[in-house]
């Protein structure tokens, strides 16, 4: 089973030290990883009152990445992460993010592993004071027997009343894959409304059906079901499937 | 100690200690050795015990989980018998214990709707009873110790009492025990983990049932087994054991409590489930122990093809609990339901859930977890979906419900989901949040007290595991909920 013994107060100070010791991402906050292989911490700090999107691509990434990101009060944060894995591919990414107070973050994640690679993506989101609204709506697709672990971890601190949590897992798994999903939520103020689903699934033996009897055969069918799975995030599905 | 254990419980009442054997505090070979000497065990039973003893040292505190640190080993009493035999009449046990069990009601329930009751009385069954037109069917309720030695007076006695010829009872009992014997430690092996290598060696007490094939108990009238400890800084270690043969039916219910101590007491089963090909088993527990216990149970069930398995678990006492119920569906076709209750108050963090282990296809299970923390309790519901490689289109179902009330209880959700096959779909679902303030003003506004209107609120969150108990059992829950909201207002 899962170790739950973790120090919150330890975690709470990490950022503070971190600032003065590592690499601060730059002014556009975006991120992109091509062919990587490293470890490495990026922190990323949102002043109060910010509204930006932030994009992370990690493209054929290999190695243990870290990345931290601070929302101050009041902020309305867009952040959407692709990480992609092929071949060779082992790579952990580890997301922290600690939200202050009255911020609206929106996370869109997309992790796909193929040809044997392996993924390991830690979606960790604590609120730490009131007011907040996070939305965590991931998507996982594990294909050609590669390897795929998302967890999506949230702690809600006994000083974040009237906040929102909600975590959505979606996955859709290929043969001889395997993906696993651990969504978490710890939860120390009953001010707050919670949830989580997961959902993983085939492809959908009714809209398969559906779209062959009007004539595309079934790795068409396929394809056009997998672009509506990744709509939001704008990547060919032709690098997928 | 005494602040934590201090919260109203109707069990709390104790009777003078008696005993016929007691052995002092502390686990070692000897004490080992002594429980294997008094059952009159054969030798391999005892190396059985003291193999499990090896493992028991060898194996570490779990790390993960709810704080087991304050267990102490060397501070237990891990065996005290009160009778010299098992009476089959509640008339002829002590005076003592015969209080005990009127107070909790069983001789009336046996009476209203029970088929047959096992009443264990600190480490050993004191009682023990079998509708006789089920025990005609073959059917087979008895004591692990009769299970595992069945000697031919035991037989003889048992005989007498169900009024079957001796020749029949024998034959079914023969038959019953060479599966007890084959099952017996298959599901959850002494090296599963710490708690069941500590029961494995010095286990005691606990239900052996077999249900031949195509015999259908009464769903609605269970086999049920109540254990009760008296004795201060107490560990029972009950064993249960459940085999059902090809396309029986059988319901099981097991009830416990303790008085209030200021001691800790440790109570670690095990309990093993084999449902055989297109049987039926439901395992319900009703858990009350007092704010003293250490309640770290392992239950598993093995169900073949088209079989079903429910474990229904009600978890409202102990300080701490650590139990997660858990089906391997190994056969194609086998179903599982896992529905799980947890109530934490003061002092206590329920640490609950459960495992669907899917391996044979087309199977599928269904998770409901429902858990309410209060007064500063904490409730974890935990739990572990796997669909192995070979389980092709497996389904499965997890919903998990929490409510928070107050702003000094908390919880947790921890579910692990590892899907290895593509065929397979997969949903769980999670909320968690505290009482709904517009349904609470709907009710206070016409005319209920706000205790009422949370206890009624709370009454039906809990309707999908409620409506799932025997009636007396979902009478008791309400009870139950109604106090215990006494100090949840203001």
């Amino acid at each position: 089973m899962i170790e739950m013994n973790v120090d919150y107060e330890k975690l709470r100070e990490i950022p503070k030290e971190i600032n003065e010791k590592f690499f601060l991402a730059n002014d556009d906050k975006n991120l992109e990883i091509n062919n990587e292989s490293f470890s490495e911490v990026y922190l990323i700090k949102l002043e109060d009152g910010e509204k930006r999107d932030i994009n992370f691509d990690f493209k054929q990434f290999n190695g243990v990445a870290k990345v931290i990101l601070l929302i101050g009060e009041g902020c309305n944060v867009n952040i959407r992460k692709i990480v992609r894995a092929t071949g060779e591919n082992v790579a952990s990414i580890d997301f922290l993010t600690l939200v202050d107070k009255n911020s609206k973050v929106n996370m869109n994640d997309l992790v796909f592993s193929k040809d044997y690679s392996r993924i390991e993506f830690f979606e960790r989101v604590f609120s730490l004071r009131e007011g907040n609204n996070i939305k965590i709506n991931a998507k996982a697709i594990s294909k050609d027997k590669s390897k795929t672990f998302f967890e999506a971890f949230a702690f809600v601190d006994k000083n974040s009343g009237k906040s929102k949590f909600n975590i959505k897992e979606e996955g859709i798994i290929f043969d001889n894959s395997k993906l696993e999903f651990l969504p978490k939520l710890k939860i120390e103020n009953n001010e707050v409304t919670a949830g989580h689903s997961a959902f993983i699934k085939k492809f959908n033996e009714n809209d398969l059906f559906y779209l062959m009897s009007r004539g595309l055969n079934l790795d068409g069918a396929q394809k056009l079901l997998l672009e509506g799975f990744l709509s939001e995030f704008e990547i060919g599905v032709d690098e997928i499937y | 100690m005494q602040d934590i254990v201090s919260r109203d419980y109707k069990y709390d009442f104790k009777e003078k200690e008696i005993y016929t054997e007691k052995i002092a505090k502390g686990l070692n070979e000897e004490v080992i050795r002594r429980i294997s000497s008094i059952k009159n065990e054969p030798v391999s039973l005892t190396d059985f015990r003291l193999r499990a003893f090896k493992i028991f040292l060898e194996k570490p505190m779990p790390l993960w989980g709810a704080n087991l640190s304050k267990i102490d080993f060397d501070e237990i009493v891990y065996y005290i018998r009160t009778t010299d035999k098992i009476e089959d009449d509640w008339d002829k046990l002590p005076e003592e214990i015969k209080k005990t069990w009127d107070k909790l009601g069983i001789p009336e329930a046996e009476r209203k709707f029970l088929s047959g009751v096992g009443a264990q009385y600190e480490s050993e069954n004191v009682y023990h009873s079998l509708r006789k037109d089920l025990a005609m069917k073959g059917v087979v309720f008895i004591d692990p110790d009769f299970g595992l030695n069945p000697t031919e007076e035991k037989i003889r006695e048992l005989s007498i009492t169900l009024g079957i010829e001796y020749e029949k009872v024998r034959e079914d009992i023969l038959r019953a025990c060479e599966k007890f014997k084959q099952y017996f430690s298959s599901v959850i092996p002494m090296s599963d983990n710490k708690f069941a290598a500590l029961n494995s060696c010095v286990f005691s007490g606990g239900s052996f049932i077999y249900v031949p094939k195509d015999v259908k108990l009464d769903m609605n009238l269970p086999l049920q087994a109540y254990f009760r400890i008296n004795s201060s800084g107490f560990g029972q270690f009950e064993r249960t054991l459940i085999i059902a043969d090809e396309n029986s039916e059988v319901s099981y219910v097991e009830g416990c409590s303790a008085p209030v101590y200021s001691k800790q007491s440790l109570h670690a089963a095990v309990v093993e489930v084999i449902a055989e090909r297109g049987a039926s088993v439901r395992y319900t527990t009703i858990q009350n122990w007092s704010g003293d216990v250490y309640n770290l149970v392992t239950k598993r069930a093995l169900a073949k093809e088209n079989a079903h398995v429910e474990w229904i678990d009600c978890n409202l006492g102990a300080q701490v609990t650590m139990k997660y119920p858990s089906v391997i569906l190994q056969g194609d076709n086998s179903k599982a339901d896992l529905l799980s209750l947890a109530y934490a108050s003061k002092g206590q963090h329920q640490d609950a859930g459960c495992k669907a282990i899917h391996i044979g296809k087309n199977t599928s299970s269904r998770i409901v977890s429902k858990s309410i923390s209060a007064n500063g309790g904490r409730a974890t519901f935990r739990a572990q979906v796997k669909i192995s490689e070979k389980a092709e289109n497996a389904r499965v179902d997890s919903q998990c419900d929490a409510l928070i009330l107050d702003s000094n209880s908390a919880s947790d959700t921890i579910p692990v989901l590892q899907i290895m096959n593509s065929t397979s779909e997969v949903k769980h679902e999670a909320s968690t949040g505290k009482i709904d303030e517009d349904k609470l003003f709907y009710l206070m506004s016409r005319g209920l007290t706000e205790k009422d209107a949370k206890t009624l609120i709370v009454l039906g969150f809990l309707i999908p595991i409620a409506k799932t108990l025997p009636l007396e059992y979902a009478v008791e829950l309400n009870r139950f909920i109604d106090l215990s909201m006494e100090g949840s207002v203001g």
